[in-house]
């Protein structure tokens, strides 16, 4: 038995344990469009990863993580789906905040904040998008103030996943007045249980609340909260988006694996996989998926010299769209029963539903496209 | 290989390629090319094990050459007689590969009857599939009429085996798997290379008193067209990988790989043909080159439904 087979068994019986047993409740919760569901179960589940020490697997040990390799950590994502384990409810703090504060953050700030991330006791989210700022994250508004009591932070931002959850916000706040586009930004990290700050659920096409809109109205954060130099936001916010590397693109795709079966399912329990068209539609869909796979484990071999420094760009269009037209398709095997609602969304309605969204968040389809033909080909700017 | 002597291999090719057999001279025959090719660079025995005359690197590695061969459009049949000279080792068939690797033969695939088959005309041997069994026949012991292709840089010819007896080289799954792949991985090379003289002109092409390219509308065509090719060679790649190492999901991964390579080079060389404007509808222009190689790969050896449902069945769904 190789040492990663190894590992794979490790995983394998951990989760089975405790996902057949005492945490048996959360299998297949959460997730987009279900982000409500089992929330306290998920988060003693999230203490229990921890408790694993699976939280942090591909963190630098000196940050406290276990330093594991590409390969174990596909293994781990490909195994917790398999398990169906339930939607992480700390994926920012585990997959931005922490590496963010890991690689830009002082001493004093990686022992109070990253222990408290590894343990699965602090939740975090993500402060960029406002109203005026989605495409155009530079637009932000939201300003904050040193003073001697520390940040005072006015304005609003919205999209931010699981606001209504977590413990900590990351923030991208105007600190130098009179500023524009990227400069003059600061990087806070700002607690989200005070008297400053308002989280209001947006209800959303799928009738849940993932996003919400969250008011800054003099919501303060200690003056030692800032990632980075004041001012220098911007740098640490792209930094933290090149984390990014596509090693939890591969823990979604098991996801996206599960819902073309289900998709297979549905259309060989009524039939219609028998037809032709329909049939080629799903092996058109499953084909997608393995493509989507070659190409995470291609960004993941890729070592820097060889980047095009757009794979998340690219690997963002091809999942979101895959996505989205499986939602369609399952809607089609379905048929008309698929415009009927019995007491809430089925799995399928909430893949066809909630997919609308992966086209649009975290950059939309039309950004990375001009950012596809500017950063890697030089096109000009459209300045139409 | 490490990635840096890939890195090394890549770029070595990228130059001979471009200096030593552009584009252009594709059109007709050259037997200088060939002989560089097969014979001074040993190209047809690169993933041929050295214990039996070859070069000993891996299938990934032939891959790399074949999608720089592929910018160029090579018209000498490298990828034919290197992918026979590694089912030929596979097979222990080993007095059938010296003239494959001194560049003194070549060799062809007829993977389905009736159909056209190139790289024919001038081979030595052919690697005949017949129901699942793969046979090696000379080329001398059948009838071969050379056609005129639609693409001049792929000659085709008709075969017609009669009753030629061939050698059993076993079964033709490992074959037919690896001849699709390097089809993959030659067609993504050839998309790139389209991809970037598309790119290239909307640069300088100006109307309107902007470059092209500075229209968001050609913009995202460009992003769109990137996307697909991207997933292409990812997929082209992880199947030279699987080739070299043998891996079991080979036989379900090659004929994905060219199912989505080809698909992206037809789709890449026919918005290059459209993107170039009234310029890329010349002879003149290469744009047609590349879209009639595209389109020759697509027709030979497996149409990309087929391709699709061939590995959605081998994948046990």
């Amino acid at each position: 038995m190789s040492a990663l087979d190894e590992f794979r068994a490790e995983v394998r019986s951990w989760l089975t344990e405790r996902l057949q047993g005492e945490y048996a409740g959360v299998v297949g919760t959460g997730g987009p469009g279900r982000e409500h569901e089992h929330v306290e179960e998920r988060k003693a589940w999230e203490q229990e990863l921890a408790r694993g020490k699976w939280i942090g697997l591909g963190w630098p040990r000196a940050a406290g993580g276990r330093g594991a390799s590409i390969d174990e950590q596909v293994v781990f994502y490909e195994e917790y789906a398999r398990a169906d384990g339930p939607g992480r409810i700390n994926h920012l703090g585990e997959q931005l905040a922490g590496p963010t504060i890991a690689a830009f953050g002082t001493q004093e700030q990686k022992d109070r904040f990253l222990p408290g991330i590894l343990s699965g006791t602090e939740i975090w989210c993500q402060g960029y998008s406002e109203p005026g700022a989605g495409s155009d994250l530079a637009a932000v508004r939201t300003a904050a103030t040193l003073r001697e009591d520390g940040w005072h932070i006015d304005g609003q931002k919205v999209w931010t996943s699981l606001a209504q959850y977590a413990d900590w916000c990351f923030v991208i706040a105007r600190t130098d007045p009179g500023s524009e586009r990227h400069r003059g930004l600061s990087y806070l990290l700002v607690p989200m249980h005070q008297p400053g700050i308002e989280v209001r659920p947006i209800v959303q096409i799928t009738g849940t609340s993932e996003f919400n809109e969250v008011f800054f109205d003099d919501a303060l954060t200690d003056a030692d909260n800032v990632v980075g130099e004041p001012g220098a936001g911007w740098r640490v916010a792209m930094g933290t988006l090149a984390f990014e590397r596509g090693v939890s693109t591969l823990g979604q795709q098991v996801g996206f694996a599960r819902d073309l079966d289900e998709v297979i399912a549905a259309a060989r329990a009524n039939g219609v996989a028998d037809d032709e068209a329909v049939r080629d539609q799903i092996i058109e869909a499953w084909a997608g998926l393995q493509t989507l796979r070659h190409t995470a484990l291609h960004t993941l071999n890729n070592d820097a010299s060889s980047s095009t420094g757009v794979e998340a760009n690219v690997s963002k269009l091809l999942w979101a769209n895959w996505h989205q037209r499986l939602g369609e398709l399952a809607m089609a095997v379905t048929g008309a029963d698929a415009a009927v609602v019995d007491g809430h969304f089925s799995p399928l309605q909430t893949v066809f539903l909630a997919s609308r969204a992966g086209t649009i968040y975290g950059g939309s389809n039309e950004v990375q496209r001009n950012i596809i033909a500017e950063r890697l080909w030089g096109l000009p700017k459209d300045r139409a | 290989m490490t990635s840096d002597d890939t890195k090394e291999l890549r770029d070595t090719m990228r130059s001979f390629f471009t200096e030593q057999a552009p584009v252009r001279s594709q059109l007709a025959d050259e037997p200088s090319i060939w002989k560089r090719v097969a014979t001074e660079l040993g190209l047809t025995g690169l993933a041929v094990p050295e214990a039996q005359g070859g070069s000993g690197a891996t299938f990934a590695d032939l891959a790399v050459v074949l999608e720089e061969a592929g910018r160029s459009l090579l018209r000498a049949p490298l990828l034919s007689t290197a992918v026979a000279a590694v089912v030929l080792a596979d097979a222990g068939a080993d007095d059938l590969l010296p003239g494959l690797l001194d560049g003194s033969g070549s060799a062809a695939f007829v993977t389905a009857a009736d159909s056209p088959v190139a790289d024919a005309a001038g081979s030595t041997l052919l690697l005949v599939a017949t129901s699942d069994v793969l046979h090696a026949v000379e080329t001398a012991a059948v009838s071969v009429t050379p056609l005129e292709a639609m693409d001049p840089t792929r000659p085709l010819a008709r075969v017609q085996l009669g009753s030629a007896s061939g050698r059993a080289l076993g079964p033709s799954a490992y074959a037919i798997d690896i001849l699709h792949v390097a089809l993959a991985a030659e067609s993504v090379g050839a998309a790139r290379r389209v991809l970037e003289m598309t790119v290239d002109y909307l640069k300088v092409r100006e109307q309107f008193g902007r470059p092209l390219g500075s229209f968001q509308a050609l913009r995202h065509r460009i992003a769109d067209l990137t996307v697909e090719l991207d997933a292409a060679t990812s997929t082209a790649w992880y199947a030279a990988r699987a080739a070299a190492n043998r891996a079991p999901d080979l036989s379900v991964v090659a004929p994905l790989a060219k199912a989505v390579a080809q698909d992206a080079f037809t789709h890449i060389a026919g918005e290059a043909i459209q993107l170039h404007g009234g310029i890329g509808f010349t002879w003149e222009h290469d744009a047609h080159l590349y879209f009639k190689r595209a389109w020759t790969t697509a027709l030979l050896h497996g149409d990309s439904r087929t391709l699709r449902r061939t590995a959605f069945a081998r994948a046990g769904m």
